[in-house]
């Protein structure tokens, strides 16, 4: 039988780093899902990825298991890759010449849906980039989207339906929209 | 402007129940429009490829990585602490000095015991004269 996730929280309090070890792979996937959403596969994906978890190891005391491990992981996943966009666009606001062909580069192949997708999210606004994230791509329910961002459930459905009209518009230029 | 508030109904109908009437309005406008339902049906694919993803991975051995990390920062604020009272040492050191010194300067005899103040103190109480301040004064 599976040890629960709350167990294993438990062990990792007492020092137990096998134990924290099995919660990083259960839960890698999902969080891995959502910081490249938001990041893109860059390097800074596998840093914020890594605080991620580091964060939870720190928080594990303050941890009262209100919501589960996977809802609490996300949470700290969408915050870190904010402020990680925040500093990507500073950076790129003082080294725009510079970076211009590092990360903001259209693909170079349009057959590769995927990545046009990809590309065409990391363009949203960032509170845009974090609502379809969490509804569309991890299919999070709007009610625990709101939930995880802390926001109103009204917010969430405008900067959707905001995102979803200016995805289309861009993307149909790739398929068949 | 219909097209616009058909769309918002469409995009709305997707994330919440809508009411009957909403739900008629919305597939008359659709069957009266080809184009329009071409379009709404638009967003019904394009929300299916942005669902369907890869995989997601940090790559492997990600877990190793993080807990070598948190292992590693437990090191490290360690090292921090210890660096942190390294620079009282010097001024911890420059006081011990001072008061060796003062106690030299000032004691009566220059042995190790009466410098370090490990003497045996002389003034226990079964040691103490009684002094008599009337007495002494009227002698």
């Amino acid at each position: 039988m599976e040890v629960s996730d709350e167990v294993l929280v438990q062990r990792s309090r007492q020092g137990d780093a096998q134990a924290f070890k099995e919660l990083v792979n259960r839960h890698e996937g999902k969080v891995a899902g959502v910081v490249q959403s938001m990041l893109g596969d860059t390097q800074e994906t596998q840093d914020v990825g890594q605080e991620v978890f580091v964060r939870f190891y720190q928080a594990l005391d303050q941890f009262k298991g209100q919501s589960a491990v996977s809802t609490y992981l996300i949470r700290i996943a969408i915050n870190l890759s904010l402020n990680e966009l925040k500093r990507r666009k500073k950076r790129n606001m003082l080294f725009a010449k510079e970076e211009e062909g590092v990360n903001t580069s259209s693909p170079d192949s349009k057959n590769d849906l995927k990545e046009v997708i990809v590309y065409e999210l990391n363009r949203l606004d960032p509170d845009f980039q974090s609502v379809v994230t969490l509804r569309l791509i991890e299919g999070y329910s709007t009610v625990e989207t709101a939930e995880i961002l802390g926001i109103p459930l009204g917010t969430v459905l405008s900067r959707l339906s905001r995102a979803q009209k200016k995805l289309k518009s861009v993307l149909a230029k790739h398929m068949d929209l | 402007m219909k097209h616009e508030k058909i769309e918002d109904l469409f995009l709305k109908s997707l994330e919440e129940n809508i009411s009957d009437a909403e739900r008629k309005e919305l597939s008359g406008a659709m069957e009266a429009d080809e184009q329009l339902a071409k379009d709404m049906s638009g967003y019904l694919i394009m929300r299916e490829e942005v669902r369907r993803k890869r995989p997601a991975t940090f790559g492997p051995y990600f877990a190793s990585r993080v807990v070598a990390k948190i292992q590693n920062m437990k090191v490290e604020i360690d090292k921090q602490i210890m660096f942190f009272f390294r620079r009282y040492q010097l001024a911890a050191l420059g006081v011990l000095v001072a008061l060796l010194t003062i106690n030299i300067v000032f004691s009566d005899q220059l042995n190790l015991p009466s410098v370090l103040g490990l003497n045996d103190d002389n003034t226990a109480d079964e040691e103490l004269v009684s002094f008599d301040f009337y007495n002494h004064f009227n002698e």
